[in-house]
């Protein structure tokens, strides 16, 4: 079967590069290796928490035997079991002293239907990093090139968040920003007295706040608070591939998806230097067949479109296709992830809140911009909260039994505020994924080998994240219970990224500044992979306005017939 | 002015990664089991009854036996927990049945409510007492911390009372509020005399 574009991947940036194509009137298919997902009857948004088996956790020995990784991430219950894959069916090796925690999804729509919804731009001195400290190879695109595509992805998904006139976290197309709560408003006060040039901002999240009439077109409501977003929406207020990117592809009735299809490789051919087609293998049958097309978008994840290319290996490609530059696989990046501080803080006794709001507070980077880095380049951001603590903590205590439980479980609670540290990872061409060299999965595939650490610069900010959030916390009168020691594994930050990046170097690099493989003109990767940097910021909404970007880009050649 | 509160870590983390976006409460030291479907006994059952109503009595809203705690303790049991988990759940109830015969001389079913919290309040503290954990033991992560104390079958036991208590529709819509679709999101309401908490899913 022949197609104007295939889009291998259906999650945050292959739902994007689809929608794109398809509304310039690309005949497209999309292939998605996991299992197809109807909302209306694959959602459990509509549940009551008691209707669940098992007080909604899947059952401990399967957990063990299915998803031992998988179950690491929050959004792993008996509610959305089904997007995730059995670890035992679609393994992946690591060092034994490298782990690498490797969270996936495997259903149409990957991870955004279970991502945190954070979206953040990357700024000018994102782009201009690695040029300037000399980490990795140059961005081949600046702030400017990218600033309408962010507009017009913010418009499409929508955005909550407030305007703040930060260089280093550009304002967006923004709708309406969830508001602080009351001691959220303390803290953020005292912060920003305290320490120039930090601010404690409303959580930028692609949920509808207020949805526009371009959202409701396609079914999407306003957030209703909920927060269980990743069990999937039924209200369509969260961005997703499969409430807003694929149906918007859908209504130009130009989109073909095809799920249960695991793309095998990339087919080219050397005579024309063009990818002619995609080998797939029926997840279920495990039958072969080929799909052609003009143009292909690789969008299988970072880890996913590594394997594809090292995978499509050829006389012409002997390391794996658009390989030349033997970057393919490296340069693995996550976020340094998980360093968490607890303080209790003095909120006001006699005020509340109502309603799950979908996102919380954020503190943009302020190391290395407006204060110095000490010992460590680039910088980071955190996530957190300031909320009145629910039943558990008063109520579980050793001690507390009968009429006393309840009690405490319906007073309530005192102010408790987290930070979480999210730190920037360098690009290191020893962290990468290779295909392991005898190990197969249940098609025959070679699966990956993942070989990631972090480096001393990441080391290096590590105590300086915790200090500097105790510092801030302390600041508002807030006093520390709780830090983690360490950070969490790589990978676990599930913002891995880097491994097919894009520069201005085919010998060094592997896409150009439009995405498009510097070696194979007609096959685009739009994914976490092209990152050349990883910033500190949550990555989505930068592999979406680079999938619009290069989608209009790829067009444009195949209407002037350069494609 | 409000009780002393300790963080419960594994918990304040559980909610605090879903706003992160990520990674939580890590699964460890599970053994594959058997695909026996393993149940309480009648003993244990009519036992796991009395505790629940003990932990969490009827008040001025229905307790822990007809918010039907006991009933998907002892599913739980059969469906999801491991043959480690199963074996520290019977093995509380069965400790609890042996310390109230020792200490007081009679079936904790023969006791009165009132000496069932005596009883409970002294087994709890010995049982959720501290101890190092064994050498070699796996000691989790900061995230999710391996317990150890005296009878980490209690521990989970009552985790699970308490747990299934507040996810019940009792627990959740009589001692707590709880909205399913709250709507509009208000930052700032006021708190007024006796008014309950709502629930969360998540942090907020």
């Amino acid at each position: 079967m022949s197609f104007d574009a295939i889009v291998i991947g259906s999650g945050m940036s292959g739902g994007m590069a689809a929608k794109e194509l398809c509304e310039r009137g690309l005949k497209v298919l999309v292939l998605e290796r996991g299992k197809a997902i109807d909302p209306a009857k694959d959602y459990m948004d509509h549940q009551m928490p008691w209707e669940f088996p098992n007080n909604m956790q899947v059952p401990e020995d399967e957990v063990a035997r299915d998803y031992p990784v998988q179950s690491q991430c929050y959004a792993f219950s008996e509610a959305t079991r089904k997007f995730w894959p059995k670890d035992s069916e679609q393994p992946y090796s690591t060092r034994e002293d490298k782990p690498f925690t490797w969270i996936r999804g495997d259903h149409l729509g990957g991870r955004s239907v279970m991502w945190g919804r954070q979206s953040y731009r990357l700024s000018e001195m994102d782009f201009e990093a690695n040029a300037k400290d000399g980490h990795g190879t140059d961005w081949p695109i600046r702030y400017a090139d990218l600033a309408p595509w962010y507009d017009h992805v913010e418009r499409f998904i929508g955005v909550a968040g407030s305007k703040e006139g930060l260089p280093q976290l550009p304002d967006g197309e923004f709708l309406p920003a969830f508001e602080l709560n009351d001691a959220e408003k303390q803290f953020k006060a005292a912060v920003e007295q305290r320490f120039a040039g930090r601010k404690v901002i409303s959580g930028r999240t692609a949920n509808l706040s207020v949805a526009q009439p371009h959202h409701e077109e396609l079914g999407r409501a306003s957030c209703q608070n909920r927060s269980i977003c990743e069990r999937g929406c039924s209200f369509g207020a969260m961005h997703s591939s499969l409430t807003s990117s694929l149906p918007a592809a859908k209504r130009t009735g130009n989109l073909t998806i095809v799920t249960d299809a695991i793309v095998h490789s990339i087919e080219h051919d050397p005579r024309t230097g063009r990818a002619t087609g995609v080998r797939v293998i029926d997840a279920k049958t495990k039958e072969g067949r080929t799909y052609q097309a003009r143009i292909i978008f690789l969008n299988a994840s970072t880890i996913g479109t590594a394997q594809v290319l090292l995978n499509s290996a050829s006389e012409a490609f002997p390391r794996g296709l658009a390989n030349g530059s033997d970057q393919v696989g490296r340069n693995l990046m996550d976020h340094v992830y998980a360093l968490i501080t607890i303080a209790m803080f003095p909120g006001p006794e006699d005020r509340y809140y109502r309603g799950r709001r979908p996102t919380g507070l954020y503190i943009p980077r302020f190391r290395n911009v407006t204060e110095p880095g000490e010992g460590f380049v680039r910088g980071y951001g955190y996530q957190g909260g300031v909320s009145r603590a629910g039943w558990r903590g008063a109520a579980l205590q050793p001690g507390v039994l009968g009429a006393e439980i309840k009690q405490r479980a319906h007073t309530i609670g005192p102010w408790t505020a987290f930070l979480g540290g999210f730190g920037e990872m360098l690009p290191n061409p020893e962290n990468r994924v290779t295909l392991h060299p005898s190990r197969k999965d249940k098609w025959g595939l070679p699966i990956p080998h993942i070989d990631c650490a972090h480096g001393p610069n990441e080391k290096a900010m590590i105590q300086h994240i915790q200090a500097d959030a105790k510092a801030m916390l302390e600041a508002a009168g807030a006093k520390v219970v709780m830090q983690s020691p360490e950070p969490g594994k790589p990978g676990l930050g599930i913002h891995e990224m880097g491994t097919a990046r894009m520069g201005r170097d085919p010998s060094t690099s592997v896409l150009n500044a439009f995405n498009q493989a510097h070696e194979v003109p007609n096959l685009f990767i739009t994914d976490g992979a092209a990152m050349a940097s990883s910033g500190c910021q949550n990555p989505s909404l930068t592999y979406m306005a680079l999938s619009a970007r290069a989608a209009d880009h790829a067009v444009g050649l195949m209407k002037e017939n350069v494609l | 002015m409000h009780l002393s509160l300790q963080i419960d870590r594994r918990v304040a983390l559980h909610g605090i990664m879903a706003l992160l976006g990520a990674t939580a409460v890590a699964g460890c030291g599970y053994l594959p089991g058997s695909d026996a479907r393993t149940t309480l006994t009648e003993g244990q059952l009519k036992l796991l009854d009395l505790v629940a109503d003990t932990i969490i009595p009827a008040t001025d809203t229905p307790g822990a036996v007809e918010a039907g705690v006991p009933k998907r303790l002892a599913a739980m049991y059969t469906d999801w927990a491991s043959d480690e988990t199963r074996e520290a759940l019977s093995g509380a109830l069965d400790r609890i049945e042996q310390a109230a015969r020792a200490s007081t001389g009679k079936d904790f079913a023969a006791l009165s409510p009132d000496e069932r919290l005596a009883f409970l309040r002294d087994h709890e503290a010995a049982a959720l007492k501290p101890v190092p954990p064994r050498t070699g033991a796996p000691k989790g992560t900061f995230i999710a911390p391996v317990v150890s104390v005296a009878d980490v079958g209690y521990h989970t036991l009552k985790q699970l009372i308490v747990g299934l208590y507040f996810s019940s529709e009792i627990g959740l819509t009589q001692e707590l509020v709880y909205e399913h679709v709250p709507g509009p999101w208000q930052p700032s309401i006021a708190v007024t005399p006796g008014m309950r908490p709502f629930a969360t899913l998540g942090p907020f």
